[in-house]
């Protein structure tokens, strides 16, 4: 495997364009992953749930 | 009309019943492509091998399964397959079924919910589906919400950068109770360290525990397959 680094950020609220802007970069990050913001749309398509 | 084509991988390996029994069932809906490692992988989450060149060899099994095992990980099978093997993206990738369920704070671990997570990173709609036992040859159950969950994705769509983890209970197919829209649960596992001696009388230590899940609602995917309930959760990991 091979690659190149892809990164278009262009705002200092993302890590990769901080570091790069020579920033000590910090984020808060979990493992709660459920995308909450599609629940109610998800249940839609099962309307017997 | 023109068939979907299904990039199927998984974590316990291209020999594995699960994925088998998953190639059967995407057979019936579409065209399935089989990339799997050659061995069971079984959570070792999103690795992938940088360090050593992945071997891929194609494998033939009775009934006309055809696949090819590659000598990585997970989400190594969904890269090589998606951005080196495959002449055109596939419409849909599905990952398992895996012997075992993957809810709550497990699936990080899971390699499973990894090779999907990769497809979605590639812009693949992609489904983890597992079966809550770790030792069976009955996927009757697995197999009918495989194909059911799979024509939903085809049919819907998911967002981008989402994925769905499904985890089937096991039980016979007719006291499924129906599906839950879940939430990601607080299941982990308590693990202990069992230490053994080897035969040259050197110390070693084996990974065991238990399952921890105090979940009441049914909102919780985990609490959802015990009570016999199909629990799809969204996941992304943004």
């Amino acid at each position: 495997m091979k690659g190149n680094v892809v990164d278009k950020d262009e705002s200092l609220e993302f890590d990769g364009k901080a570091i790069r802007e020579n920033f000590v970069s910090v984020t808060p990050i979990n493992f709660k992953v459920t995308n909450e913001a599609y629940m109610d749309e998800l249940k839609g398509q099962f309307p017997n749930e | 009309m023109k068939k979907p084509k299904i990039l199927i991988s998984n974590d316990d390996g291209i020999f594995s019943p699960g994925i088998r029994a998953l190639w059967d069932a995407m057979s019936e809906i579409g065209d399935p492509f089989v990339v799997a490692p050659d061995t069971e992988r079984s959570a070792v989450g999103h690795a992938i091998t940088l360090t050593d060149p992945l071997r891929v060899v194609p494998v033939h099994r009775s009934g006309g399964f055809q696949g090819l095992a590659v000598s990585g990980t997970p989400s190594d099978c969904a890269k090589i397959a998606i951005k080196s093997i495959l002449k055109e993206k596939p419409d849909l990738m599905i990952s398992g079924i895996n012997l075992g369920s993957n809810v709550g704070t497990n699936i990080i671990y899971s390699g499973t919910i990894s090779a999907a997570t990769e497809g979605t990173m590639l812009g693949i709609p992609s489904i983890a589906i597992s079966l809550d036992t770790y030792m069976s040859d009955d996927f009757r159950g697995a197999i009918k919400v495989a194909k059911d969950m799979a024509n939903h994705v085809l049919h819907h769509g998911v967002p981008r950068g989402t994925l769905l983890n499904v985890n089937v209970p096991y039980c016979p197919p007719d006291e499924i109770r129906g599906v839950k829209i879940t939430r990601q649960g607080n299941q982990y596992f308590k693990d202990e360290f069992e230490e053994r001696i080897d035969p040259r009388g050197r110390t070693y230590y084996w990974m065991k525990g238990n399952v921890v899940d105090k979940d009441e609602s049914l909102e919780f995917d985990g609490k959802a397959i015990r009570e016999n309930f199909v629990s799809v959760t969204p996941i992304n990991f943004r």
